[in-house]
């Protein structure tokens, strides 16, 4: 959860200014005959005021790029990312006088609250889906392994059907893996953790043939389901649909040597379900940064136009 | 289910991870936006130039300038007085102003039509609300933040009376009819048989304030001053007595010399025993007859009035209507009169046009003025009845505007004003018979 306990201190600060801000603008607004304006000293003093926060708030972005720098922790820099964010909402409409102006003042404000509701829709986001997540998905794992973590899945899956029913020349893609996996650790310094595989069983019994061909019609489907590996994990939305194989229930006469391995399988496709929906959840999780982020830079490529102009003609007008 | 041990063997530890979707674009992601903005920004200034900032429409009026800024607005200096000034006249500020105000906290441009003389109550009240937070010791009513609050006008406020020393019974000069067919000069009044409003009452033509009531025009043809004495009628000049003295002794010196014979000599009669007439000015000058004659009609005229008598048999008399500070003597002092002292405006802050009310009756604002017999009765319409049309809250209001009373400009000392009003107009041309005889703009007193 994002927003938690320790945001009291912010909150109420934020609220306390907010409120303050409120008050002094239904003042303010009150004593003018011509209802607010940008141009005055007050107005100017909000747009003043909302635009050092959307700085301050933007500044989030730059301490990202120096992650290793001791400036603040991360979460003291999320929290005023939050908070002065939503604290510049209102200053940045009362500055406004909760009018759109001219072309480049309507354009600005379109964008700033783009960029605010997408803000507030991501922080719901942020809220809400990471107890999904632990929910979900309990195998959760590191996002930028998830693609390895699968291969791994398939050439775990190749090896414990191989080591049952032998070699299958049908999984091209899990023998490279694992020949290139082989080949990655002999060039590893000797103190690496070696990982050793069993081999593929040299006389499979006949039963074995069974297993092998669910192997192949379902379990290895599923886990390479629509390209997912060779394409990058989960760009398809074709395979959220896909459902695990129940491998139990195909083979129903399996030898009782056999149970371990079919339920190391069951696990397997259990884990790739998960990791399909982790990265589904991450996608939704990062998605509106894809908005936020880009439009809050072109937000403060206008503001500059904005506000030299505005300063160059208004100031004390 | 799986091991951490299980995970640990499928972690890859010998490359760097590889980054999301968000993470390996954000930066081109970034970057184009800020291009865009800014590209659109250059195509906007190439296409509408400097018109892509203007934060609203501007009036009609200054549409003209197009998207040139510094028309108005001084670079980092606003919009100063001087730059509306270049093309509009000064005009002078309020008498009452504390501190002269820049031309654009009244007149706000680009917020479109109705324009910058659409000047707003609060431009007013900000300081009219709470007057006495502006100023120590206000003359007026210190908070008036809208017309439900605005005081009674003065003049109809508890005690205020009608300061004239002009005795005037309104009852009286309404009700009456025919009150004068023909006068003693056999001039036709026929247009004063039934007496209106409008009969002495007329908006002066360059405003909407009623001009002045003048003796001449509005009340001469029923209130002729003929003194007759045995030499003959005289029509005394409605001036101060000094120049009605001379005109008076011109007057008699004329008759004295036209009619010498039939003045100063006897006739013998041509029946028997009827006597002859004597002559009727025994003087043996001039000089007597004018000072003996002059005395005459001047005691006449400044008789005091006699209330048994009717109220046409009084005309000769001046006191009819004025009243006096001393009083005629026996050894020719003239009366000095009490000043008119009729206000020549009422609403000293405040502004009226008759002419914008012309589609009301007289009545409707000045109802109580047919039962007026003192000439001390105020008969202007109180505030209530202003308030009748100009509501707040009625959907059908003449508007409660504060600049429709009171306009903020003292526009006394505008020059193009100022020559407009006192202009020439042939009056004679425009109005007929009904042309005032005195300038316009005239004062009464």
């Amino acid at each position: 959860m994002l927003i938690n306990r320790d945001h009291r201190v912010w909150a109420a600060a934020s609220a306390v200014i907010t409120v303050l801000a409120t008050i002094s603008y239904v003042v303010y607004s009150s004593t003018r005959p011509y209802g607010p304006s940008g141009g005055s000293w007050v107005g100017l003093g909000y747009g003043v005021i909302g635009t050092a926060f959307m700085l301050l708030a933007g500044l989030l972005s730059v301490r990202k790029r120096f992650r290793t720098r001791r400036i603040g922790s991360a979460q003291l820099w999320m929290k005023a990312h939050i908070w002065l964010s939503l604290l510049a909402i209102p200053f940045i409409l009362f500055h406004a006088g909760f009018r759109f102006g001219g072309p480049l003042s309507a354009a600005l404000l379109v964008l700033f609250l783009v960029v605010s509701v997408s803000g507030l829709v991501g922080l719901a986001i942020q809220q809400a889906l990471p107890s999904v997540m632990t929910t979900r998905v309990p195998l959760e794992a590191l996002h930028s392994q998830l693609e390895d973590l699968h291969r791994g899945l398939a050439m775990n899956a190749y090896e414990t059907v191989a080591s049952v029913a032998g070699a299958m020349p049908e999984a091209l893609e899990e023998s490279q893996w694992i020949e290139e996996q082989t080949a990655a650790q002999a060039l590893r310094p000797g103190n690496w953790k070696r990982t050793t595989r069993e081999q593929p069983a040299a006389s499979p019994s006949p039963e074995s043939a069974k297993l092998r061909q669910v192997y192949l019609d379902h379990i290895r489907p599923y886990l390479l389901r629509d390209g997912m590996l060779r394409n990058g994990l989960l760009k398809n939305g074709a395979s959220r649909n896909a459902r695990p194989p129940a491998i139990a229930a195909l083979l129903p006469d399996a030898p009782a040597d056999w149970v371990p391995h079919i339920d190391g399988l069951t696990a397997m496709c259990e884990e790739s379900r998960q990791f399909e929906l982790q990265a589904r959840l991450h996608r939704r999780m990062h998605g509106w940064l894809f908005v936020h982020a880009p439009l809050a830079l072109a937000v403060f490529v206008l503001a500059a136009f904005h506000i030299w102009f505005a300063l160059s003609y208004k100031l004390g007008g | 289910m799986r091991s951490s041990k299980d995970l640990a063997v499928r972690l890859r530890f010998d490359r760097y991870p590889r980054l999301d979707f968000f993470r390996r674009h954000y930066l081109a992601a970034g970057a184009l936006a800020m291009s865009i903005a800014a590209l659109g920004w250059g195509v906007s200034m190439r296409i509408g130039g400097s018109s892509i900032y203007l934060p609203g429409a501007v009036t009609a009026n200054h549409a003209t300038f197009g998207a040139r800024c510094e028309t108005c607005h001084d670079s980092f200096g606003g919009v100063s007085n001087a730059s509306c000034e270049s093309c509009h006249q000064p005009r002078g500020h309020s008498e009452h102003v504390l501190e002269e105000a820049p031309c654009g906290s009244c007149h706000v441009e680009h917020r479109g039509e109705p324009g910058m003389l659409a000047v707003r109550d609060g431009a007013c009240t900000r300081c009219h609300g709470n007057l006495s937070s502006k100023r120590s010791d206000p003359e007026i009513q210190v908070d008036v933040p809208s017309f439900e609050a605005h005081p009674q006008f003065a003049p109809k406020r508890d005690g205020a009376v009608d300061p004239s020393a002009l005795r005037f019974n309104h009852k009286m000069h309404l009700t009456s009819e025919r009150v004068a067919a023909t006068n003693v000069e056999g001039e036709s009044c026929e247009k004063y048989a039934k007496l209106e409003c409008a009969s002495c009452h007329r908006p002066e033509v360059t405003g909407g304030r009623m001009a002045p009531v003048a003796f001449d025009q509005d009340c001469r043809c029923c209130h002729e001053q003929v003194v007759t004495t045995d030499i003959g009628s005289v029509t005394a000049l409605h001036v101060d007595p000094e120049e009605v003295r001379r005109d008076l002794s011109l007057k008699i010196l004329e008759a004295g010399v036209d009619r010498s014979e039939t003045i100063f000599s006897g006739a013998e009669s041509v029946l028997p025993g009827v006597r002859g007439r004597d002559p009727i000015d025994d003087s043996k000058t001039l000089r007597q007859f004018r000072e003996k004659q002059l005395a005459e009609f001047e005691k006449l005229l400044y008789q005091p009035l006699d209330p048994t008598l009717p109220l046409f048999d009084n005309n000769s008399k001046c006191f009819l209507c004025h009243d006096v500070e001393s009083a005629y003597t026996s050894q020719g002092d003239l009366p000095i009169l009490k000043p008119t002292n009729v206000p020549a405006r009422w609403l000293l802050r405040g502004e009226f046009s008759h002419r914008k009310h012309d589609l009301l009756d007289c009545k409707e604002c000045h109802g109580e003025l047919a039962q007026s017999a003192s000439t001390s009765d105020v008969n202007l319409p109180s505030r209530e009845v202003c308030a009748v049309c100009h509501s707040a809250d009625a959907s059908s209001s003449a508007g409660t505007n504060c600049i429709l009373c009171h306009p903020y400009h003292d526009t006394s000392k505008d020059p193009a004003l100022g020559r407009a009003r006192h202009l020439a107009v042939p009056l004679k041309a425009l109005l007929g018979d009904e042309a005032p005889q005195r300038a316009v703009g005239a004062t009464e007193d």
